[in-house]
């Protein structure tokens, strides 16, 4: 198991889990108030959270009733993403709108090597849906019986010996996020992720365990559909539905067809071909599927057939992509106006630092031009030569950093006689040092 | 070395704030950010003990606008002593209602306090007399205090003021002073050795006890049920009243009298009453209308409150949630046979009466045997049970030696007449036998002790009034609620109870209590009794009056007619008053339609007196002089009817009737009429509303208004670890909590403290929820939690300590770097009486600050505008990095902003003298000197930076 740095009890950590969207905020990234991706307001932290790294299993050579029950109940899992950081400290996702006739129908986000965590946080049914977790043993290691921790708390309470965890497991896979511009319901959300799931393996002729499709943030608000690629290594798919501006709209077609409708006139063709049977709401050749037993309540083709017709036509317009390392860093090099400021951008790149994202842009209500900027931490760098000893220039310094700092901007000033690493170190969460 | 008051020392690794117990070797001390159950005294020569600085946050420590909010919310609301007007507002286990605060109000006007307190039942007058008597205390005023009250409320008495004012009251009995007088040492009484006291006043007023107790009594006495205190003939009542005339004539005494019936239809009783308050009233003109008695009327409303519940029901917008009553009436036919009994019984009478009117000019001998027929038919219309008791029971009347005596001892068995007589030993069934050994007794004794066969025979199926009574008991039961059964002998009740037990579905307990039980094994039963859900008490009017039955039962059924109107108000009352959490309590008259003395009593009683009260909207007592006609009715009822007429009403007999009905409705009426000017004439016009909404807003600023109690109690349970379910109540289980929380929440919650329970922030709670206000123990114990781990510089960041001193948003809702700071000011209010320098009392206050720029150049902005930033909410993050450099920027120029804080410390502490001698004007005239010491430096609890949310 896992030992805190403290040496006190199992390594645990609390995040935030955005109520909206599902991102993933460990308290290792900051003290976020706002979603990253989305800036919705966020909830405290879900604590303790437990990860499972080893985890060992005993064979059961019977399964008696119990167990088939426990299979039937199931467990609550909720689904959380984080994108990786690209050289700015920024959110390493591209998006790209999908338009038709100048309407935004919905927005997909694709993000390379996302991680992806899946956080059990109980069984479906139990008496308190409030409370969350399972009781560890974590002197042995075992999962404890709910009725330990009971018995835990009558014989001694500091006994510690279980301790209520929430246990989740993590891995990074290339995402893809989709998003429509309008909410819609429950029904729409669940038969159009079976539905587009089941069209985009079609179309780049993959199997059904290549591809994973998940609720965001939960499968009770259903606001997000969640695609990755689950087979190790990836299939390298996703990314072709941003890249190619047709992609989208031949996947929403292939959806149509597979839903029983005329891809080209929406004309409901009631059953799928060769069927002797009408299917209603969903049957095993469009929507339903082995995997999402659970929803087989919700899917009905007919309430996606609108959307999946708007969807046909439309074209992806990708924003564009961040750029490369090497580029960024040479456009920031011509910007720089001083060997001192040269240095400094060397300095960080042969620390694999994160890098500023502007250099010398002018802060308009402060009249002063920093030498770089961190623009979304609100962070200036000036990178002083020994000029700035003077007296008078001292407290020129002094004033505009009081003006920076009055509007809510950090300075950060380098100086040439300074330790710049114990600078750097000291701020860890704006210069991405990884401990 | 010497400590301050309200200074922080350092002792045993933690921080401690001095109490003004301290003296010179011993300290006084509380935990910073503690509970007051924590107070530790320690030894100065023997521990070391240092001054301490309060030092500024971690900016290590930084949080997140969520944790930040915690601690602020956690501040305003856990705090322990408070500024503002009251002293004593942070010490009270509930939040007092606007009208509340009159009383006290009017009470911090006088010196001494002098106050008669009349609201109606069910208003909370207990709760008023204690929140002067709490005041008075917290502001050193007064050291004792002293409750008289009839025996069987003291521990009532002693529950509210433990529960809701955390007063700790000795009960003096007849039982314990015994006891309680053997600890006191030689020379010393035992109210020197109790500060707190109730007395039994019927153990207090002998002649022996009182003398002494005026020269012992304590500066505060609260008379509870005064009314039984006034003037009047009659030995008890007498003395009574002796003794408090007696306590009135110490002038520096404080006296709060409370009662409900102040008139009691006697007008010499209410201004015996209002001599107590000052001997002056002795000479108010006998009618106090008319404009030129405006300066009397004016005078006696600053001392005598009387308000009827729809005066206060809207009072100052907050809706005080007293229940609807819905009034019921059901009516039961006697069975063949007992109407057999009945009437033979009432041959009986008439024989009995006729026979000494005609052979006997006795008029003693009449008036006993009058009596003793009376309550024969009484009891008879009770229970057979009671019917069996009284025929084979010595009459009470037996044993008096004069007219009078009969009489007055008749009326208060059998006519309920006495009205202010307390309701104890009520119940006792009055007994028929005249008793005596010649030949004639000996006969009528055979005669009754036959009767009593027949009765006995009756009991069971041939009770009509019994089955069907059984019916409405269970109707009630499935219909949710828990009924009181109010009966009028202890036989009836416990016949009542016996026979409910054997046919009430199971699970629903049955207890009888009567006046045969002393008063304080009634609670015990009671409250065992409230432990099971579905639950019925059947009990005789000796829990009629005082009692709080409102948390257990919400249903009443009158199950015998009281011959008193009055009393029938107070037994609703104790089901149908404030803080009944059921919307609607049921009551249920229950009369028999051919047992023709319900009938009457109904008619010319009850009904009468329902009419006047829902007209004017407060009862007024039958007009005493008019016992005559209540025994004319029933002369009339034995001797003028004829044994034909039993059916029904005889024209005759109605007839016979209509004249003293009438008589009986005139004054009736008039005293109606009176009572209607009366209360137009001593309404509260000494308080203004204004006023008592300006204290009342004062008084929540300084504890925490403004904070979302709710909002604040979800995240603090769930960020200690608790599971909270919020659906329309809130769902709490806090055994993953730590045990610090556990521990506080049972110390604080009581004997019904469970790990998992339900709470609510309306007043809509159910049974078993608990309505959490600010000042709710549950909120009180999690803010103090919060704030002590915060505080604590070990606790760290662990999961008991969710909430954070220092903290950086960025918010749209400023546009310059704006801090806000968090911070307590701690005074002393130094009292100077005539040179002489009283104990100093500690006020704490809790204050926001708020500047923008740089610590350097800080602009501070008004207090509003601090206020309003709590409202703003985070727009984007902040780098962890950097709200840790902008917190550090704050503490390293914190130099420049002392001086600041200093001079509002010194500011907020002039404030609070003006607030603090406000409300008690009285006391500035008589050469008292207050004035306020800051402790300096104020401490900083929180850091919060808020930062422009750029384009």
């Amino acid at each position: 198991m896992p030992i805190a740095d403290t040496g006190d009890g199992i390594a645990t950590l609390q995040a935030k889990h955005c109520p909206a969207c599902g991102y993933f905020h460990p308290e290792s990234t900051g003290n976020q108030d706002r979603c990253e991706r989305c800036h919705a307001q966020l909830d405290p932290p879900i604590t303790p959270l437990f990860r499972l790294q080893n985890v060992s299993t005993r064979r059961r050579d019977r399964i008696s009733s119990d167990e088939e029950e426990r299979m039937r109940q199931g467990y609550e899992l909720r689904t959380a993403i984080r994108f990786q950081e690209t050289q700015t400290g920024d959110l390493s996702a591209q998006s790209a709108k999908l338009t038709k006739d100048g309407e935004e129908l919905a927005v997909l986000t694709y993000a390379s090597a996302a991680t992806i965590s899946r956080i059990n946080v109980g069984w479906r049914r139990r008496a308190n849906p409030s409370q969350l977790g399972f009781v560890l043993d974590i002197e042995r290691g075992y999962w404890a019986k709910e009725k330990d921790e009971q018995k835990d708390e009558q014989d001694n309470a500091l006994s510690g010996r279980v301790k209520r965890v929430i246990p989740f497991v993590e891995d990074t896979k290339n995402s893809l996020l989709f998003e429509p511009a309008t909410q819609l319901n429950e029904k729409q959300m669940a038969s159009l992720q079976a539905a587009l799931k089941s069209a985009i393996q079609i179309k780049y002729q993959l199997e059904d365990s290549e591809l994973s499709a998940e609720p965001l943030p939960s499968s009770k608000n259903r606001k997000i559909i969640l695609f990755y690629e689950s087979a190790e290594g990836g299939a390298g798919v996703l990314r072709r539905l941003l890249d190619d501006a047709q992609a989208f709209g031949d996947v929403a077609q292939l959806a149509l067809q597979l839903c029983h409708f005329d891809p080209q006139t929406g004309e409901d063709q009631l059953r799928p071909e060769g069927s002797d049977e009408d299917c209603e709401a969903a049957c095993y050749n469009c929507l339903m599927s082995y995997y999402n037993q659970m929803e087989h309540g919700l899917l009905d083709r007919k309430t996606i057939q609108e959307f999946l017709m708007e969807l046909s036509g439309t074209v992806a317009k990708t924003s564009p992509s961040a750029l490369s390392r090497e580029e960024h860093l040479r456009r920031l090099h011509n910007l720089c106006q001083s060997d001192l400021e040269h240095e400094w951008l060397d300095f960080m790149e042969q620390r694999n630092l994160t890098l500023p994202s502007h250099a010398q842009k002018l802060i308009e209500s402060c009249h002063t031009r920093p030498d770089f900027l961190y623009e979304t931490d609100c962070v200036a760098i000036y990178v002083d030569g020994p000029h700035h000893e003077f007296a008078s220039r001292k407290e020129r310094d002094a004033s505009q950093t009081d003006c920076m700092e009055d509007i809510g901007h950090t300075v950060i000033r380098f100086d040439v006689k300074d330790d710049w690493e114990k600078i750097v170190v000291k701020h860890p969460h704006i210069f991405g040092v990884k401990s | 070395m010497t400590f301050a008051v309200g200074s922080l020392v350092k002792a045993r690794g933690r921080e401690w704030v001095v109490l003004p117990e301290s003296d010179e070797q011993l300290l006084v001390v509380r935990p910073l950010g503690g509970t007051d159950d924590e107070i530790a005294g320690i030894f100065l020569p023997l521990e070391k003990v240092e001054h301490a600085r309060f030092d500024l946050p971690d900016p290590n420590l930084t949080g997140d606008y969520l944790s930040a909010r915690l601690l602020r919310d956690a501040v305003r609301l856990g705090f322990r002593s408070s500024a503002g007007p009251f002293r004593s507002f942070a010490r009270l286990a509930f939040e007092p209602r606007p009208y509340q605060l009159v009383p006290l109000l009017m009470a911090l006007k006088l010196d001494p306090v002098r106050l008669l307190i009349s609201d109606d039942v069910g208003i909370g007058k207990t709760i008023e007399a204690g929140l002067v008597a709490r005041e008075l205390l917290d502001r050193g005023e007064v050291e004792r205090l002293a409750v008289l009250c009839p025996p069987q409320l003291a521990e009532q008495w002693q529950a509210e003021l433990r529960d809701k004012f955390h007063i700790e009251a000795e009960l003096v009995l007849p039982g314990t002073a015994a006891r309680l007088e053997r600890n006191a040492s030689l020379g010393q009484s035992l109210f020197d050795l109790h500060p707190f006291v109730i007395v039994s006043m019927d153990f207090i007023k002998s002649d022996k006890r009182r003398e002494e107790f005026f020269r012992t009594c304590p500066e505060l006495v609260i008379v509870d049920e005064a009314h039984t205190c006034a003037f009047a003939e009659g030995r008890g009542r007498h003395q009574r009243h002796q003794l408090i005339s007696g306590l009135a004539k110490s002038p520096n005494r404080h006296i709060v009298l409370v009662t409900a019936t102040p008139h009691s239809g006697k007008e010499d009783a209410f201004r015996s009453l209002l001599t107590i308050l000052d001997e002056d009233f002795a000479n108010l003109p006998d009618d106090m209308t008319g404009s030129e008695n405006e300066k009397h009327r004016r005078r006696l409303a600053m001392q005598f409150i009387q308000r009827r519940r729809a005066d206060i029901r809207h009072y100052m917008q907050a809706d005080t949630p007293f229940p609807e009553r819905e009034e019921g009436e059901d009516t039961y036919r006697l069975s063949p046979e007992y109407k057999k009994l009945f009437d033979r019984v009432l041959e009986y009478a008439r024989e009995t009466v006729r026979d000494v009117q005609d052979t006997s000019k006795n008029q003693f001998h009449l008036r006993v045997k009058w009596w003793s027929v009376l309550s024969l038919l009484r009891s008879l219309a009770s229970s057979p049970a009671a019917a069996a008791a009284t025929l084979r029971n010595r009459a009470a009347t037996a044993e008096a030696e004069t007219v009078q005596e009969a009489d007055e001892i008749g009326k208060r068995t059998i006519l309920d007449m006495m009205e202010d007589e307390s309701a104890e030993g009520m119940d006792i069934v009055p007994g028929s036998d005249m008793g005596g050994e010649e030949e004639e007794a000996v006969a009528n004794r055979r005669k009754l002790l036959d009767m009593a066969r027949a009765a006995d025979a009756l009991s069971g199926e041939e009770d009509e009034k019994l089955s069907k009574a059984i019916k409405l008991v269970n109707t009630l039961v499935k219909d949710g609620y828990r009924p009181i059964l109010f009966c009028r002998f202890i036989p009836t009740a416990e016949y009542v109870a016996e026979a409910l037990r054997k046919s009430l579905p199971k699970g629903v307990d049955v207890v009888s209590v009567t006046g045969m039980l002393p008063p304080d094994e009634r609670e015990a039963r009671i409250a065992q009794l409230a432990e099971s859900e579905k639950h019925v008490l059947v009990c005789t009017d000796c829990l009629s009056e005082g009692i709080n039955l409102q948390e257990h039962f919400d249903a009443v059924l009158h199950y015998d007619l009281s011959w008193n109107p009055t009393r029938h108000e107070q037994r609703e009352g104790r089901v149908d008053r404030f803080g009944q959490q059921k919307k609607i309590v049921r009551v249920l008259t229950y009369y028999g339609t051919d047992n023709q003395i319900d009938g009457v009593v109904l008619d010319v009683l009850l009904r009468k007196h329902r009419t006047i009260r829902s007209s004017l909207g407060i009862s007024v007592p039958v007009p005493v002089d008019t016992e005559k006609v209540v025994e004319a009715i029933f002369e009339g009822l034995l001797l003028k009817s004829k044994p034909s007429a039993m059916d029904n009403y005889l024209p005759g007999f109605e007839e016979y009737m209509k004249p003293t009905r009438e008589d009986l409705y005139g004054k009736w009426d008039a005293v109606t009429e009176r009572e209607k000017r009366s209360r137009t004439l001593f309404a509260q016009e000494t308080i203004k509303v204004d006023e008592v909404s300006r204290e009342l807003l004062a008084a929540q600023e300084a504890v925490g208004s403004g904070v979302d109690v709710a909002s604040f109690t979800r995240n603090a349970l769930q960020m200690v670890g608790a599971s909270v379910q919020a659906k329309d109540n809130l769902q709490v289980d806090v055994t993953q909590a730590p045990q610090g929380l556990k521990d506080l929440l049972n110390q604080s919650l009581g004997s019904g403290y469970k790990p998992i329970f339900s709470a609510r922030f309306d007043v809509n709670t159910k049974e078993g929820e608990y309505f959490l206000t600010r000042t709710h123990p549950l909120i009180e114990s999690l803010s103090s939690f919060v704030l002590e781990n915060a505080l604590d510089p070990l606790a760290g960041k662990d999961i008991k300590n969710p909430a954070r001193r220092c903290g950086v948003i960025r918010t749209k809702a400023v546009e310059k770097r704006t801090t806000v700071l968090l911070v307590r000011f701690r005074y002393h209010i130094i009292k100077e009486k005539r040179g002489e320098e009283n104990k100093p009392l500690l006020a704490e206050e809790c204050g926001l600050l708020a500047f923008t720029g740089s610590p350097q150049s800080a602009e501070w902005l008004s207090k509003e505008e601090a206020e309003n930033l709590l409202q703003a909410s985070p727009d984007a993050n902040v780098n962890p990095d950097q709200a840790r450099d902008f917190v550090q920027k704050v503490i390293d120029g914190f130099d420049s902003l002392r001086p600041y804080l200093d001079d509002t410390a010194k500011q907020l502490g002039e404030q609070l003298l003006d607030a603090h001698q406000r409300v008690r004007l009285a006391s500035r005239q008589r050469g008292v000197q207050t004035h306020v010491e800051p402790n300096l430096p104020p401490d900083v609890l929180g850091i919060y930076v808020y930062l422009p949310k750029g384009s």
